[in-house]
């Protein structure tokens, strides 16, 4: 079962994964559109990812990972 | 049980196939055969979820004589490549792995339809992995062969309305899998998503557009949130399909994944499915 830690750092999650979570990866499949495909995650890793928001995913309706990424913070120096 | 004939002859639309195999070449191109709508160009090498390219490869073929009543003798080709991970797959991996087999051509096909009549057949039944996932392919060869059976086509129902159109006319009867009654089962044990939604609106679509067979595996443990699903969504929008359930389950390929399909079915759990069946009234074929 996964473990989720208390540390967080500001909206992320660190997740300790046991070998029965993720033993059971069968096949990874990366679509063009960014679409991730993970098979045989348990569904306690399942759960969390889905609470996380969208990650490409088994879902074709979820957004594609690369537009789930934040957008690059300015941050100019006043020189 | 509503009698199925083939009183349309062997194809309804044989003319239509060289036209319908050129669309389905074009949309190997930006593959959105199947509803995972992966965009890949299976022409160029690319491969999506299914992993299939644009050859289709027939790992397995022959008589059967266990079809639904209607179908058989059923002269089976089974193509490699699915758009579905069923754990409990009876396939298990030349289902899912779309470069085992033989490449499919018209001159492979002519010679097994000659094998297959000779043994009696009087189907030819495209079955999987998933058929949906290959369908241009299938039709360049059908454009190819002098058609001789009517054509069955058993599938997880999985595929886009495209898909659907591309076969109109050309497919004689459906044979449609409906594994799961809710989608938590479905993405548990298949892999994907949006399941009931996807397969309730095929099944509609089918059923408008000709004769279709409803099959559903009684899976251990899932009578209630699987079957039961199943039998009223059919009891209130298609009651007189054919409905065909089958109580032969055997934990196979990667089912011990789920504790609940390790085993198969009780000694009461068929029966009771059966009765069941029966109290929901529906058109059931044998």
């Amino acid at each position: 079962m996964v473990k989720t830690a208390a540390t967080t750092v500001e909206q992320a999650g660190l997740a300790e994964l046991r070998q029965e979570d993720v033993g059971g990866i069968s096949e990874i499949t990366i679509l063009p559109d960014g679409r991730l495909y993970v098979l045989g995650l348990s569904e306690a890793v399942l759960e969390l990812l889905d609470a996380a928001g969208p990650w490409g995913g088994l879902s074709p309706e979820r957004r594609p990972r690369h537009a789930a990424e934040r957008a690059p913070t300015t941050r100019g120096s006043a020189t | 049980m509503t009698p199925l004939s083939f009183h349309q002859g062997v194809m309804s639309n044989p003319e239509f196939i060289p036209q319908r195999a050129a669309l389905g070449r074009q949309m190997y191109h930006r593959c959105e055969l199947c509803e995972h709508r992966c965009g890949v160009d299976r022409i160029a090498g690319q491969r999506g979820f299914c992993g299939a390219d644009a050859v289709a490869r027939v790992w397995r073929y022959w008589v059967d004589y266990a079809e639904e009543l209607p179908l058989r003798p059923s002269l089976l080709v089974y193509l490699s490549g699915c758009d579905l991970r069923c754990d409990f797959c009876i396939s298990e991996s030349p289902a899912f792995d779309p470069r085992q087999g033989v490449a499919l051509t018209a001159a492979w096909l002519d010679n097994a339809l000659e094998w297959g009549l000779q043994q009696g057949a009087r189907t030819l039944q495209w079955i999987g992995g998933e058929p949906t996932i290959h369908a241009p392919a299938i039709l360049e060869v059908l454009a190819g062969c002098q058609p001789r059976l009517p054509i069955v086509w058993k599938s997880d129902f999985y595929g886009t309305p495209a898909t659907w159109q591309l076969l109109d006319s050309v497919v004689n009867i459906y044979v449609a899998d409906f594994k799961f009654g809710n989608d938590v089962c479905a993405r548990r044990i298949a892999g994907v998503p949006r399941y009931v939604e996807i397969v309730t609106r095929n099944l509609e679509d089918a059923a408008s557009r000709g004769r279709l067979i409803v099959r559903h595996l009684l899976l251990p443990g899932h009578r209630e949130c699987c079957l039961r699903p199943i039998l009223t969504w059919l009891q209130q929008r298609l009651p007189r399909v054919p409905f065909s359930i089958r109580t032969g389950y055997l934990p196979r390929w990667r089912a011990d994944r789920h504790p609940e399909l390790t085993r198969p079915l009780a000694p009461d759990e068929g029966p009771q499915a059966l009765q069941l069946v029966a109290d929901y009234g529906l058109n059931i074929v044998d």
